[in-house]
């Protein structure tokens, strides 16, 4: 076991090796640089602030500083914002961005499960066409859409909550449920799926003929084993949700890192674009090694270090 | 048993008439894989349906830019921000008018045709009052709170008024006058060329790739899927929003960075297919008969597995949609002016108050695709699996 974490921890690093490599250049690739404004600047001003950068060194020194700084969790300045840091920045988004991945997963917990399980224990009766319908469309429908079908409604036509800003926690609701519902269909489809599956085994029907009530047997044997795949696809989801949803905090401008990440795309600011990527994609890769490990523990029948 | 059991016995047992002699041989037309699937496929009435709505979006998105009469681009600033259903109110010496919530005034004709903007002669911004004047009447629009009224010279409300269709934009225009119907209908064309086209090319490199990797196993595939394993680890619209900053906007970038980072799911796909069926016996025989490899992948593994990637691909299309829709939206997908409906989403949602048509209109028409190819996928998936075949 020892074995298959080590490895799967050194493919990870690679991996993250590979991205950062891979952004660094791209960015680095961009043709203009990053102080090739519409004005031209006279050519001591632009050597000044290429020397401030470090951008006048070899591309590859630069390449190496930049890796060390990572190491060292510094992403360097921005180069639009003069005079802040890209972690400045970062730390000023991540407030808002972390409250509405709460409030997003709390959503998905509270609805999603539920409904998958209600779905699986009443299969082929109403409950389950119902939330089948709903979660079909829920998967389907694109996350920006369904923002802009929400907030048609309950901001213009009914006036109920604020069309954007999140001054208040009334703010986080839509942005929040935006966020939510593709992700509660999802995990409704899959605990359905999941739950089914449990309801089918072998112990089931054991526990069924030792003779326990029936609420037993659905949360203490059909629950807890069909958890497993769910509880590992909510933590996809959550890291996803953390790291910014570009679009839902530009629809609802919550000054989020997600809405950071579109606004330093447009204003070109490099720095900015490369630390958030390397950041988001950590993110995710960390949190695929870990949930691996965790579904390991969770489920002791499955054997990847097998592999 | 009845007494006369003999009798009945021979009477039972008698000869069989010629024609009779064929009833036990099951008969009937033999039903091949397709004509079985196109039957279970026509079953499936939501399946059949998603057909028909996808072959009007497509033909509506090929044919309509030329039928509207307008060009995408063309902008009548006079005409901005005009909605599809439109109020005509009516002076008692017949001439129509259309008042625009945003305060502008203009002359239509009864059936919806607006014509021209009138300008106001003069204001009276304490009564909150302008002043208009045609034809030798004078007309005042009085805003409040309320609303916007027109009064004739009388300070009475026009007599007559009713609601119509916008005869000359159908759907209305856009913040800088340009038809949105026009520019719904050209988006679909490009929103769907990219996601056929990256479809098709994802189709092609991930069939190759796979069906190369799983076919040669050993170190080969070993290498080969390690190489898309690592791909995969990064989440792939950090990886296509990072292409789409270095290349730039366009249609073409677009395709080329949303194919580089699609093909690997395909290409796994296709890898595990070929590698659970090289092992059977009919790909066996094959081999003994002295067939070579290329005509056993294309012959024999690529057929057994069509299913699969024929669902995958279905369901790739709304993918497909959704992330140049998403790339657009945020301003990174095809230049304007050329619309695209993550295009037309950007420039509505900013007027989702006053002008909701803007962004609801491509909002409907990305959902609709979606819901039609992701059904016509479930429904493809349900015809094409072979475990439900009785």
């Amino acid at each position: 076991m020892l074995k298959y974490i080590a490895k799967r921890f050194v493919m990870m690093l690679v991996t993250l090796f590979i991205i950062i490599t891979a952004t660094f250049f791209l960015m680095r690739a961009i043709p203009g640089g990053p102080f090739s404004f519409d004005r031209v600047l006279p050519p001591s001003v632009k050597e000044a602030l290429e020397a401030k950068y470090n951008l006048d060194k070899p591309v590859i020194e630069q390449y190496f500083d930049y890796l060390s700084g990572i190491i060292r969790f510094d992403f360097g300045p921005s180069y639009v914002y003069f005079g802040q840091t890209v972690n400045e920045m970062m730390a000023d988004g991540w407030p808002a961005s972390a409250k509405l991945a709460v409030a997003a997963t709390v959503l998905i917990i509270l609805v999603g499960l539920p409904m998958g399980i209600i779905a699986a224990l009443n299969r082929n009766k109403l409950p389950d066409r119902v939330s089948m319908v709903i979660s079909t469309i829920g998967v389907v429908v694109p996350s920006f859409v369904l923002a802009t079908f929400l907030l048609y409604f309950f901001s213009v036509k009914v006036e109920l909550l604020p069309t954007f800003g999140v001054e208040s926690w009334k703010g986080y609701i839509l942005p929040a449920l935006c966020l939510a519902v593709g992700p509660i269909c999802g995990i409704a489809r899959l605990s359905r799926s999941s739950m089914l599956d449990t309801l089918n085994q072998d112990y089931m029907r054991t526990a069924e003929s030792k003779g326990l009530s029936r609420s037993r047997i659905i949360f203490g044997h059909g629950l807890r084993n069909s958890l497993i795949p769910v509880t590992t696809s909510l933590g996809m989801t959550f890291a996803a949700l953390l790291t910014g949803t570009f679009v839902i905090e530009k629809i609802f401008a919550v000054p989020g890192l997600g809405r950071y990440f579109v606004q330093s795309i447009t204003n070109r600011d490099y720095t900015a674009v490369m630390a958030l990527t390397i950041l988001t994609s950590a993110i995710m890769v960390v949190a695929v090694f870990i949930i691996d490990i965790v579904y390991m523990i969770l489920d002791p029948r499955i054997k990847l270090y097998d592999k | 048993m009845n007494e006369n059991y003999d009798g009945q016995f021979i009477k039972d047992w008698a000869p069989l008439q010629k024609e009779e002699k064929n009833a036990e041989t099951t008969s009937g037309v033999t039903v091949s894989y397709w004509q079985d699937v196109l039957r279970r496929l026509r079953q499936n009435k939501l399946a059949v349906g998603s057909i028909f709505v996808i072959a009007m979006i497509l033909l509506a998105s090929a044919f309509g830019p030329m039928l509207t009469g307008k060009a995408y681009e063309t902008q009548q600033l006079a005409l901005r921000n005009m909605p599809p259903r439109i109020e005509i109110q009516t002076a008692k010496d017949g001439t129509n008018f259309f008042v625009h919530p945003d305060l502008r005034v203009f002359l239509a004709e009864e059936n919806g045709y607006v014509t021209e903007e009138l300008k106001p002669v003069s204001a009276k911004l304490a009564d909150k009052q302008f002043i208009y004047e045609y034809n030798g009447k004078t007309y005042y629009l009085v805003f409040s709170a309320e609303g916007t009224r027109l009064l004739d010279e009388n300070q009475e409300p026009l007599p007559e008024s009713k609601t119509v269709w916008n005869k000359n934009y159908l759907l209305g225009t856009d913040s800088i006058g340009r038809d949105m119907l026009t520019r719904l209908l050209y988006g679909g064309r490009i929103s769907l060329m990219v996601a056929f086209i990256v479809t098709i090319c994802t189709l092609v490199i991930g069939v190759l790739y796979g069906g190369i990797a799983g076919y040669s196993g050993n170190n080969t595939d070993i290498f080969m899927m390690r190489v898309v394993e690592i791909l995969m680890a990064i989440p792939s619209v950090i990886y296509i929003i990072l292409l789409m900053v270095y290349f730039g906007q366009g249609v073409f970038n677009i395709l080329i960075a949303m194919v580089i980072t699609s093909w690997l799911a395909m290409a796994q796909l296709v890898r595990g297919q070929v590698l659970s069926l090289k092992e059977q016996e009919f790909i066996l025989a094959a081999k003994c008969a002295g067939v070579s490899p290329i005509k056993i992948i294309l012959r024999h593994l690529l057929p057994n597995s069509i299913g699969p990637i024929i669902v995958f691909a279905t369901l790739s299309i709304p993918a497909a949609i959704a992330t140049e829709a998403f790339m657009s939206f945020i301003g990174l997908g095809v230049r304007p002016p050329m619309p695209s409906w993550g295009i037309l989403s950007n420039e509505g949602i900013g007027a989702i108050r006053s002008s909701p048509y803007q962004i609801l209109l491509p909002s409907i028409a990305i959902s609709l695709t979606m819901f039609a190819f992701n059904f016509l996928g479930d429904g493809l998936r349900d015809a094409l699996d072979p475990r439900l075949r009785k």
